[in-house]
């Protein structure tokens, strides 16, 4: 039943990230929260979702370009997680789980693009108001499908794996959230680059990390 | 075609061509799915073509003409999903207004490249980030729930005021819409919301580093957290996709050294 509530979520974030309303459902911010709260585990499930967030702020849904996608991976990210709690290795498994299923996740949207091209702009393919309502609907249902497929088997595959990794973990809790952190912090800083242009922007920058560490640090 | 009268010899543009509600609301509402069969070889085609089906509707009553209509709108069309109303207002009006179909495909082949640049930096550039970013600040600060709340009702509002004023906008303007995007400013827009992210990149990397630098290690956990932001700045997006490996093949080595230490 819990496979299915899963699936579910997988089908739902897949629509969402780019074919239909892209209501932003499927950010990890969002999908953490809900699969953590699904398994049991918000706290876990939020802290790997904000962690994705700030690793997938970089990779937006942009044109045809191929990205990481991170709704479903967020989904076996969460299922990788919960499956060693309270490991040290929760959130470390989970993020690495999410980083890789992204970039699965992401090639298999390619594909159905690739898949949602034939007939289109073909003259011998006359496109009349049935045939584009056939194509829109067809396009919604297999990236549900997708969605669903990709999260069970994710999911799967890492409530296998993930326990296996886990095991003798070496490392505290907060080294291992602190390699994770690296690479937020490194995400944050390509994010800057794009925005920070002028001296004014960078005193923003500097305004905001004062009161970050002193207001929210540690909260 | 029905309602071309009205319009008389004053041109497309001047007067207020009004469009039934329904028609409207069916409008935008399939707008949502624009992107639902996305392609390389029409990318927003289809969706363009499903979006405005409706207008084509009230404008062709030969079942014919509708179809060559529906047809020609289905060919290739790129931009941003949100700002692909601005596209649907100003076609749905030129036909609307029975503009010739050649002169309507050259308009909508002028607008694929704007609406896309444009669209990218004012939403997947600025507004997707700055709601992600006071949303994970609201998280860290409150609670994840209220962070989660907080992100989905703003970015949503931001979005969908977007659709909509972008559909009237495109309406309104018609074939002029290319001089009337350049009038609107929404690059000027866009600088607004970097500023916005800057503030809070800076409040979001505080809080990290700060949450690294109770964790103990003399600070050397702090310090790293400084680097990874520095280097993240000065390489840029480059940095990516390296720095994703990195950290993926630092939890698998993890993972193999608590085995061999084991055995």
């Amino acid at each position: 039943m819990e496979l299915l509530f899963l699936a579910l979520v997988g089908g739902v974030v897949a629509v969402d990230s780019v074919a239909a309303v892209q209501s932003m459902l499927s950010r990890p911010l969002v999908v953490g929260w809900i699969v953590g709260m699904l398994l049991g585990e918000p706290g876990l499930g939020g802290q790997i979702g904000v962690l994705l967030e700030l690793y997938l702020l970089v990779a937006v849904p942009s044109g045809g370009g191929r990205y990481p996608e991170g709704g479903i991976a967020t989904v076996v990210a969460v299922a990788a997680a919960t499956a060693v709690v309270p490991s040290a290795a929760a959130a470390g498994l989970g993020v690495a789980a999410g980083l890789g299923w992204g970039w699965i996740s992401g090639e298999s949207q390619a594909l159905l693009r690739q898949w949602n091209a034939r007939g289109a702009d073909d003259p011998a393919h006359h496109l009349g108001v049935r045939e584009v309502g056939r194509a829109q609907a067809l396009g919604l249902t297999a990236d549900f499908a997708r969605g669903g497929i990709l999260t069970v088997v994710g999911v799967l595959l890492a409530r296998m794996l993930s326990p296996l990794l886990a095991g003798p973990w070496p490392a505290s809790t907060t080294l291992t959230y602190a390699l994770v952190s690296m690479g937020a912090l490194a995400s944050l800083g390509i994010v800057l680059r794009g925005v920070a242009e002028t001296r004014g922007r960078a005193v923003v920058f500097g305004v905001g990390l004062v009161a970050g560490a002193f207001l929210l640090g540690g909260a | 075609m029905k309602t071309r009268e009205g319009i008389g010899g004053s041109g497309p543009e001047a007067g207020p061509t009004t469009l039934p509600m329904g028609v409207r609301v069916s409008v935008l509402l399939r707008s949502l799915l624009v992107q639902a069969a996305w392609n390389y070889r029409t990318m927003l085609g289809t969706g363009m073509a499903f979006a405005l089906t409706p207008v084509l509707r009230h404008v062709h009553s030969d079942p014919d003409e509708l179809e060559r209509a529906v047809a020609r709108h289905a060919s290739l069309f790129n931009a941003h999903p949100y700002l692909a109303s601005l596209a649907l207002g100003a076609l749905g009006r030129m036909e609307m207004d029975g503009v010739d179909p050649a002169q309507v495909d050259r308009f909508r082949a002028a607008l694929r490249g704007p609406l896309g640049a444009v669209g990218d930096r004012l939403v997947w550039a600025g507004w997707l980030p700055l709601c992600s970013l006071l949303g994970i600040s609201v998280s860290v600060a409150f609670s994840i729930g209220a962070g989660v709340v907080t992100f989905l009702l703003v970015y949503n509002a931001g979005h969908l005021a977007l659709r909509l004023w972008g559909f009237e906008i495109g309406w309104s303007a018609g074939r002029t819409l290319g001089s009337r995007l350049r009038e609107l400013g929404l690059a000027r827009e866009a600088r607004r919301i970097e500023a916005g992210i800057c503030l809070l990149v800076g409040v979001v990397s505080g809080a990290l580093l700060m949450d690294l630098g109770r964790g103990g290690g003399s600070g050397l956990l702090l310090l790293s957290g400084v680097l990874a932001l520095l280097g993240g700045h000065l390489l840029g997006p480059r940095a990516w996709r390296p720095t994703a490996w990195i950290v993926t093949l630092g939890v698998g080595v993890l993972a193999l050294a608590g085995h061999f230490l084991s055995l």
